[in-house]
């Protein structure tokens, strides 16, 4: 089976369980347990009569008939155990034990029957947290969710790549032994940065979010009643020892502000952003959201008030479609459902993407993505959104929609970009970074009008001030 | 390699179940003492990588065979053993549930037979030794080869013993062993060369990847006696089970005239004292309580006695290790 066909399955078999067909059940422990005693009993019981397998194809038929799964998925789950099954199947047939060999052929249905069923009606998800309450170790429950969910961001991956080899390679089926060290290797390399981008994101929209208690209840309330303000004091991080990627920066962004973060390649913008979320550590200094420190303790409760935009979008969306996705903040951070339920119908309807809720995220346009990721930060209510080159992957339709999104929105903004003409016109306030240090600091007109500033750190004016537009 | 849930019969599944779960859980642990944080999400990572790797058939120029990785090495020599496990278990776990690919009650056959002995055995007695002293390319590749052949025949040989001493199939053991021991060393093979191939890659492009070359996680011989007592315990219960068969497992070994010799009829001998006279679990089934339910009762006896042999043994390790102190 090529491996485009595997992933195809995948999918199929993962919008049956999150997509809109889904039948959506309650108690998800109840019915892991039941569907294991289930097994063990159908496994145990002897069959030797020819009723009993008949009983056992009316079971297996109405499960199937109830199940409301396409036959092809049923196809597709038999033939993945029937070959294994078929050998031993056939050494009781040719020693003639004929009731043997077809008690494993049923129970091998029947067994594969009950799995099926119990997919078809929760996700990964939810057996996950049912393993939690059947108290099997948070690491091990954890690394399922992460896993299914990091399968469906490489699978794209996965088929890029195989593509690519495909199209250098004609003759070749699969993938040769020769170059089996530098496609594995490369694609491992290429992931795991990837991998982490994404676990960063998720981190973002309240995965690992510590339970509430008194503490962190207080420390939500001095945010919340505090007049927002993010500063940084004297903050210094560096890469692999010696490379300098902030150096003893100060800087204090007021509410409401709308800033814009410039400067070329490699100047530290991005790095700036993530640590003032925690996602990279500093080495020194201070970073403080309404005065409330960034250490390890405090960072979930951050996060939870400051919104982060990934430069590319495929980094932040990782369900399987638009509306599972959009609400994966609200349900890590356990929020009341009624209420976010209201606050997403408006922000669908102000987003007009009443349509694609249901799709797949891998079937969206880069800037049907953008909006998608832009609606899973919102609806958590943040008091700042800092965005990595939001203008990336957008058309000129989507780039203006954003424009007049950021110019209404009355939330503090950090944007950093290359595109000097969208942050002259969203943007009030301008930083130029240049190796780690804030080199100019000021309003649009005196940062980003004034050529002889831009051009020392190798800028341009924007294209309207240039009279081109 | 993934056995579905007909192959087995509840006491097998339950008692593999139990010993994965002691195994998992001992893993677990390790890491979460181990572990900073960043772990976990690697973990997440290399398995998605591992499981998409696994969907992809491989063909080996002249021969027209195929094949794909089970990554138990891969992940133990990019993670360590521990997490290697850990990671392979949850592979196996979502594939269950997804795809159907073997079942939830064989699940523990299946995590043991296919992660366990390349973890634990294959990988700390063969790969790492192996690459302590030098470590480049071939020798990367000689020790993947051997260490996937080793964990996979030693998986193969599992999933026989498991499949006959569960008799749901009259095959013969030696139509067992023929049929599935050969396959396996071909599979092994081609795990070990696509094991060998990618490590070799990555110790070139980026050597600290590679747990082996950090010099760390060399298997203290606390967890290698507690792990290779899990093993004897896990044989001992399966062996109690094998009863049924008129030739059970040690019966016929003992008579094989390749094998026969003192040691092992000896062996065979003691284990089938301690079966005649401590078996709770004749024919698999409790006395007094016929078909499934008795087997049941009898796969849940099994694992508390996996269980509390294993505490046992735990505590004893304890106290000596405090007698050393």
């Amino acid at each position: 089976m090529s491996i485009k066909k595997h992933f195809d399955d995948l999918k199929e078999i993962d919008e049956l369980s999150s997509g809109k067909q889904r039948k959506k059940s309650s108690h998800p422990t109840f019915w892991l347990v039941i569907s294991f005693v289930f097994i063990l009993v159908s496994v145990s019981i002897h069959l030797d009569h020819y009723s009993s397998f008949v009983i056992y194809a009316i079971i297996i038929g109405a499960f199937i008939a109830f199940s409301h799964n396409p036959l092809k998925l049923w196809i597709r789950r038999f033939a993945s155990v029937f070959p294994f099954i078929a050998v031993f199947a056939l050494g009781s047939f040719l020693v003639g034990d004929y009731y043997s060999a077809a008690s494993l052929i049923a129970k091998g249905f029947i067994s594969v029957t009950i799995i099926g069923i119990l997919m078809s009606h929760f996700t990964i998800d939810e057996i996950g947290s049912a393993m939690e309450t059947l108290k099997i170790p948070h690491l091990f429950v954890q690394q399922i969710t992460l896993l299914y969910r990091y399968i469906f961001i490489f699978a794209e991956e996965f088929t890029i790549m195989s593509k690519s080899y495909q199209l250098r390679n004609p003759l070749t089926k699969g993938i040769s032994i020769k170059d089996v060290g530098p496609f594995l290797g490369s694609f491992i390399l290429r992931n795991l940065h990837y991998g982490d981008l994404v676990y960063q994101a998720m981190c973002c929209r309240g995965f690992e979010y510590m339970r509430m208690n008194k503490k962190t209840k207080e420390k939500i309330e001095t945010i919340k009643n505090n007049p927002f303000e993010i500063k940084l004091t004297n903050v210094s991080v560096h890469y692999d020892h010696d490379l300098v990627a902030l150096n003893a920066l100060n800087v204090t962004i007021k509410e409401g502000e709308t800033v814009a973060l410039i400067g070329s390649n490699g100047a530290g913008k991005t790095t700036l952003l993530s640590a003032i979320l925690g996602l990279i550590k500093h080495d020194s200094g201070e970073i403080s959201i309404s005065g409330l420190p960034l250490n390890k303790e405090n960072q979930h409760i951050i996060r939870r008030f400051v919104g982060l935009i990934f430069q590319n979008p495929d980094h932040q969306l990782f369900k399987a479609n638009v509306e599972d996705d959009i609400m994966f903040g609200p349900q890590s951070y356990q929020l009341d459902p009624e209420k976010i339920k209201r606050k997403r119908e408006k922000l669908v309807h102000d987003f007009g993407i009443e349509k694609l809720m249901h799709r797949s995220i891998h079937t969206l346009s880069g800037g049907e993505k953008r909006l998608v990721a832009l609606l899973g930060v919102l609806i958590l209510s943040p008091k700042a959104i800092l965005m990595d080159e939001p203008t990336v992957f957008l058309d000129g339709k989507g780039r203006n929609e954003l424009k007049s999104y950021i110019k209404k929105s009355p939330l503090t903004q950090i944007i950093c970009t290359h595109d000097l003409d969208f942050a002259y016109e969203v943007c009030e306030r301008v930083i130029i970074l240049d190796k780690g240090t804030i080199v100019a600091d000021g309003t649009k007109e005196e940062i980003l009008a004034n050529e002889e500033v831009l051009k020392s750190f190798q800028l341009e004016l924007p294209l309207q001030l240039r009279g081109v537009i | 390699m993934h056995m579905a849930d007909a192959l087995i019969s509840a006491p097998i599944g339950l008692t593999m179940m139990g010993a994965t779960a002691l195994a998992l859980g001992y893993a677990i642990k390790k890491v979460e003492k181990e572990d900073n944080g960043s772990k976990s999400v690697k973990m997440g990572i290399l398995g998605a990588m591992v499981f998409a790797a696994q969907m992809v058939n491989f063909t080996i120029p002249g021969t027209g065979a195929s094949g794909h990785i089970i990554g138990t090495i891969l992940l133990a020599a990019l993670l360590g053993p521990f997490a290697g496990f850990i990671t392979i278990a949850s592979i196996i776990l979502v594939q269950a549930l997804v795809f159907a690919d073997g079942g939830l009650l064989a699940y523990g056959c299946n995590v043991f037979n296919m992660g366990f002995y390349s973890a634990f055995i294959a990988y700390p007695l063969i790969m790492q030794p192996l690459l302590k002293k030098e470590i480049n390319t071939k020798r990367i590749m000689g020790a993947s080869l051997l260490s996937c052949i080793v964990g996979v025949i030693l998986g193969a040989i599992s999933v026989i013993a498991e499949t006959y001493i569960s008799g749901v199939s009259s095959l013969s053991l030696t139509s067992f062993i023929l049929l599935l021991v050969p396959i396996h060393i071909v599979i092994g093979a081609v795990e070990g060369l696509i094991t060998g191939l990618v490590l070799g890659y990555l110790y070139e492009a980026k050597p600290s990847l590679l747990v082996i070359n950090e010099k760390e996680e060399e298997m203290s011989k606390k967890s290698i006696m507690v792990l290779g007592s899990l093993t004897i315990l896990t044989a001992t219960v399966l062996s109690l089970f094998a009863s049924k068969n008129p030739d059970g497992l040690e019966w016929s070994l003992a008579k094989d005239e390749v094998t026969r010799t003192k040691a092992i009829s000896s062996v065979a001998h003691f284990f089938s004292q301690i079966q005649s006279h401590l078996s709770l679990l004749p024919d698999y089934s409790m006395k007094g309580i016929h078909g499934g339910v008795g087997t049941a009762i009898s796969g849940f006896i099994g694992i508390v006695t996996v269980v509390l042999l294993s505490l046992l043994i735990k505590k004893l390790i304890a106290k000596k290790e405090q007698h050393v102190n």
